[in-house]
């Protein structure tokens, strides 16, 4: 996966939001609950295909809708 | 018949000059991963028995099948353990499971338990992902990092390597050492992108230990990356497979300037879930009894 700052992650930063990773089931469900256990509000956004490298969104493409980029604050 | 050079060696152990008859106590946890599954019987909350074997196609058959080769030579029967917790990536597919917990805080528990209560960072290199963990003295999550969905960086990339290039893969550590100078990094830890990009260094006749350190070297800075955001604190600790592969170890340890604790010879680090997940289910078969 890109390690490179898209557009959408600048925005939610600047809202204070961090991104952790973009991952699917089973795992996501698992760290969403993990996160929120330890006090902080999640976010999940839609994969930007347009942000990945080209060796990545090959993988990703089949499975866009199952995938998701989480983010996290810290509850205020 | 084509020899599988990625195979690990499956194995059960019980541990020696332990009772269980006289236990209070008998739980086990079981961890499904998605490479490997994992099985430990604890009594009294300390580890008697545990199997490793490969992941098959069925979780429940799998998660049956590590705690039945576990059990094998003990007397001890199914019926016998009083409360089962289920982790790892099938953890919901445990059929005989009480509950199930996540595997990062079963890892974080086991490597408490392992290593002991100065433990703060756990990297568990598993067989599809990679998890870097902290806590606290009781081996409670204070925070984590995962790494995205895709193999790369993984014990699967390792076992398509060793396949590629025809090297045991408990090998592929120790023969990725022994290059006299250290190779640039192959670009990209994708294993579509690796083994092709192997395959292309072999034919430039690179050696099979340049190749591996150039493999190594990329998985260990791509682990690092994953390590430096959620901030390594001593006493550092590896669980998962890729633990015994010094020569990604080894080379971590470099980057990050800290060496992990010592694996320990009675504890397979691979099993550190498991025994987290034996320990929670010792907690919650108490908390239930002390509930009636």
């Amino acid at each position: 996966m890109a390690e490179g700052e898209g557009l959408r992650e600048k925005e939610l930063a600047e809202e204070g939001w961090v991104k952790q990773t973009t991952i699917g089931e089973p795992r996501l469900g698992e760290i969403v609950e993990l996160y929120k256990s330890l006090g902080y509000e999640v976010r999940l956004e839609p994969v930007r295909l347009d942000e990945l490298d080209e060796e990545c969104r090959r993988c990703y493409e089949s499975e866009i809708d199952e995938v998701k980029t989480v983010y996290v604050r810290k509850k205020k | 018949m084509k020899k599988e050079y990625w195979r690990w060696p499956e194995y059960r152990r019980t541990v020696p000059d332990k009772d269980w008859t006289r236990a209070e106590v008998v739980t086990t946890g079981v961890d499904v991963g998605a490479v490997s599954s994992k099985a430990a019987i604890m009594v009294d909350g300390e580890l008697y028995a545990y199997s490793i074997m490969r992941t098959g196609a069925s979780s429940p058959d799998s998660a049956n099948k590590a705690v039945n080769w576990a059990l094998e030579g003990t007397e001890m029967k199914l019926d016998d353990i009083q409360y089962v917790v289920g982790t790892g990536y099938g953890r919901v597919n445990v059929p005989f499971a009480n509950k199930a917990v996540t595997e990062i805080t079963c890892h974080a528990r086991g490597a408490n338990y392992i290593w002991g209560p100065t433990v703060r960072t756990i990297l568990d290199m598993g067989g599809q992902d990679c998890k870097a963990i902290r806590c606290d003295e009781k081996g409670k999550v204070t925070a984590f990092l995962m790494n995205d969905k895709c193999a790369a960086g993984t014990g699967r990339g390792i076992e398509v390597i060793a396949d590629l290039l025809a090297v045991p893969i408990e090998e592929v550590g120790p023969m990725s050492l022994r290059v006299e100078k250290e190779p640039e990094s192959v670009s990209s830890t994708c294993v579509v992108f690796a083994k092709s990009e192997a395959m292309g260094l072999l034919r430039k006749r690179w050696p099979k230990e340049t190749v591996l350190a150039a493999y190594c070297s990329a998985m260990a800075s791509r682990i690092a990356e994953l390590l430096r955001r959620v901030g390594v604190q001593k006493d550092f600790v590896i669980t998962g497979g890729i633990s015994k592969n010094i020569g990604i170890v080894k080379r971590l340890e470099d980057i990050i300037g800290i060496k992990a604790l010592p694996m320990k010879e009675e504890y397979d680090p691979i099993i550190a879930g498991a025994i987290g997940a034996g320990l929670f289910a010792k907690d919650l078969y108490e908390k239930e009894r002390k509930d009636i």
